[in-house]
């Protein structure tokens, strides 16, 4: 116990993905504030009933209110640009702490989750990557405690919306899903779909595996994530059951902040990877630089090769961390392994390729 | 009153105290209606920009001491011993949020998604010396002090999507519980803003709930008596 504690407290390690994690929760922090301050457009929630934590001589006059809704913007706008990022993170953490106790109205989980890893952030060497204004760095490497500790704060909200339907015996009869579908399903279903199926798909014990499903997800997200080998079917469950969420449910930038902190869960290091390209071929070198654009974690070494014995007739070559070769659609897997925006795809790529023949090289062929 | 909006406060206070003495030595006493409106807007453009310097002031002074402590204390990153008390206490605090949910009516601070699919229907009636009367889409007039009619909006103080229908089937976000909780306390602050209405003693919400779509049942909550009432 005391060596885990020791490691986790003492972890160094490459803090590229944090600077990444940093900017998309800068771009988050300023939709916040954009929200708050169309809501004040639309009148100051002090000139009407609220209900504080704080006590009332805390709450803001509207002026006052108005200046740090504009400094909650200018604050995030540091965050993405990464000058004073981590000062700006922890004011934006702290403000936004403020205005919820000030209004447990303007209360969701999304936004107190928002502020929480904010603040966590605030704590860890984020500032050494993804910036555009500030000192440039002198070394990348830094500690990563509370980096993990943000990642232990993901498995806690876990725990809590999972265990909390867990207890709720309408939660694990399905009631509740079918009953959100009675009242909201009429608007999300595309009138396209034949009836009979969605008459199959709203029978009680339907919604009760469904139940049943979300809440071992949940549970089960807060540990596998941790875990070496399932991390990466945990991940690419979690983005699944996130996206069905964003697309069945309104939940602000819920979804997002999640799928950001999932970045957490990354191997801290850069370019561990490599991807060989034919740079005589316009295929590969469009590849190139599709990958190049969107490998946001910095998974990859990008190079074009002189073909040889092993990469001739192949356009990409990708080389695993453990020196193995990939091509064809292995090769692709490992990319929609590694880039966000193809990760959905991972899991239906990797079982195509467990079937495939070939596609597998060893380093040393 | 914390120092920040009493300083800006009294800052615009006095600013208005000078353009009322200014607007008196140029002869402008306020006597005409015209005059009487330009000193006031003066003062309220004098008191929006003293309260904006002050608040400025405040930030750039806050600002400047993060900074300082920044460099100077290394807070930012803190030394081994620290982080293992801050993580300790951090979890601690969200386990102790989380697991003291269920004793906050509204269950905040406890990342419960999605806990209920029931509805409310709220129904507005006011209490009067004589009589209930029904409040119908939250609107109602009544006489004040001088026997003059004046007309009132629920909406005028709840602007809470889910609060503010009236009459109307609504879907209960974050579950009854955290919505009966946010409606009584709706019910308090509207009848403590009920200037010029001589009439209502109290404010009374019959709410038709459905729980997770089961059967109907009704609610009833009453605010306060108002002062005098």
């Amino acid at each position: 116990m005391f060596d885990t504690v020791k490691s986790w407290r003492d972890e160094i390690g490459d803090t590229y993905i944090l600077g990444g994690v940093r900017v998309a929760l800068g771009v988050l922090l300023f939709a916040n504030g954009l929200r708050s301050a169309h809501e004040l457009q639309a009148g100051y929630f002090g000139d009407a009933f609220h209900w504080p934590i704080l006590p009332e001589a805390f709450v803001p006059p509207r002026t006052v209110y108005a200046i740090l809704v504009a400094v909650q913007v200018v604050l995030s706008a540091l965050v993405v640009a990464g000058h004073r990022a981590r000062p700006a993170l922890m004011a934006s953490a702290l403000l936004g702490f403020y205005v919820l106790l000030c209004d447990r109205l303007q209360f969701h989980h999304n936004r107190y989750a928002l502020f929480c890893y904010s603040f966590l952030l605030f704590l860890a060497p984020c500032d050494r990557s993804f910036f555009v204004a500030g000192t440039v760095p002198g070394t990348r490497a830094g500690p990563l405690w509370a980096a993990r500790l943000a990642q232990l704060q993901l498995s806690l909200i876990y725990v809590a919306s999972g265990g909390s339907k867990l207890l709720d015996p309408d939660w694990r009869s399905g009631r509740v899903l079918s009953e959100r579908f009675v009242l909201f399903g009429d608007h999300t279903i595309d009138p396209r779909i034949p009836s009979a199926w969605v008459e199959w798909a709203t029978q009680p014990e339907v919604f009760s595996v469904i139940a049943k499903l979300a809440i071992a997800t949940e549970l089960l997200l807060a540990v596998g994530l941790w875990s070496r080998h399932l991390r990466v079917v945990a991940l690419w469950w979690g983005v699944w059951f996130h996206l069905t969420i964003e697309a069945t449910s309104r939940v602000e930038g819920f979804t997002w902040l999640t799928l950001t902190m999932y970045a957490l869960f990354c191997t801290p290091d850069v370019r561990a990877r490599k991807m060989y390209y034919d740079g005589s071929r316009l295929r590969g070198r469009l590849i190139a630089r599709a990958v190049r654009a969107l490998d946001w974690l910095a998974r990859f070494e990008v190079k074009p090769w002189a073909p040889d014995a092993i990469r001739r007739g192949h356009t990409v070559v990708v080389i695993r961390r453990d020196g193995t070769h990939a091509t064809g659609v292995r090769a692709l897997t490992m990319l929609a392994r590694c880039i966000p925006l193809l990760f959905p795809l991972w899991a239906p790529l990797a079982i195509v390729a467990g079937f495939s023949k070939g596609g597998d090289t060893s380093a040393g062929a | 009153m914390p120092e920040l909006w009493k300083d800006a406060d009294v800052a615009a206070g006095g600013a208005a105290d000078l353009v009322s003495a200014a607007g008196s030595r140029g002869g402008c006493r306020g006597d005409s209606p015209q005059a009487e409106r330009q000193i006031r807007n003066a003062v309220r453009q004098t008191d929006r920009t003293v309260k904006i310097v002050a608040c400025g002031s405040v930030l750039m002074q806050i600002g400047r001491a993060v900074r300082v402590f920044e460099y100077r204390h290394g807070v930012l990153d803190l030394g081994p011993r620290a982080r293992v008390v801050f993580a300790a206490c951090w979890i601690a605090g969200q386990c102790a949020l989380v697991v003291t949910a269920p004793l906050r009516s509204d269950h905040i601070f406890g990342f419960r998604m999605f806990p209920e699919a029931s509805t409310l229907e709220i129904h507005l009636s006011r209490i009067t010396a004589g009589a209930t009367l029904p409040v119908p889409s939250g609107e109602w007039s009544a006489s004040d002090a001088r026997g003059q009619l004046r007309h009132f909006s629920w909406r005028d103080r709840v602007r809470d999507p889910v609060l503010a229908a009236v009459d109307v089937r609504v879907f209960a976000s974050y579950g009854v519980d955290a919505q009966l909780a946010r409606l009584q306390r709706a019910l308090d602050d509207v009848a403590d803003h009920l200037d010029g209405d001589d009439e209502t003693r109290r404010l009374r919400a019959d709410v038709i709930v459905r729980k997770n779509g089961g059967e109907a049942s009704t609610r009833v909550l009453f605010s306060h008596a108002r002062r005098g009432g």
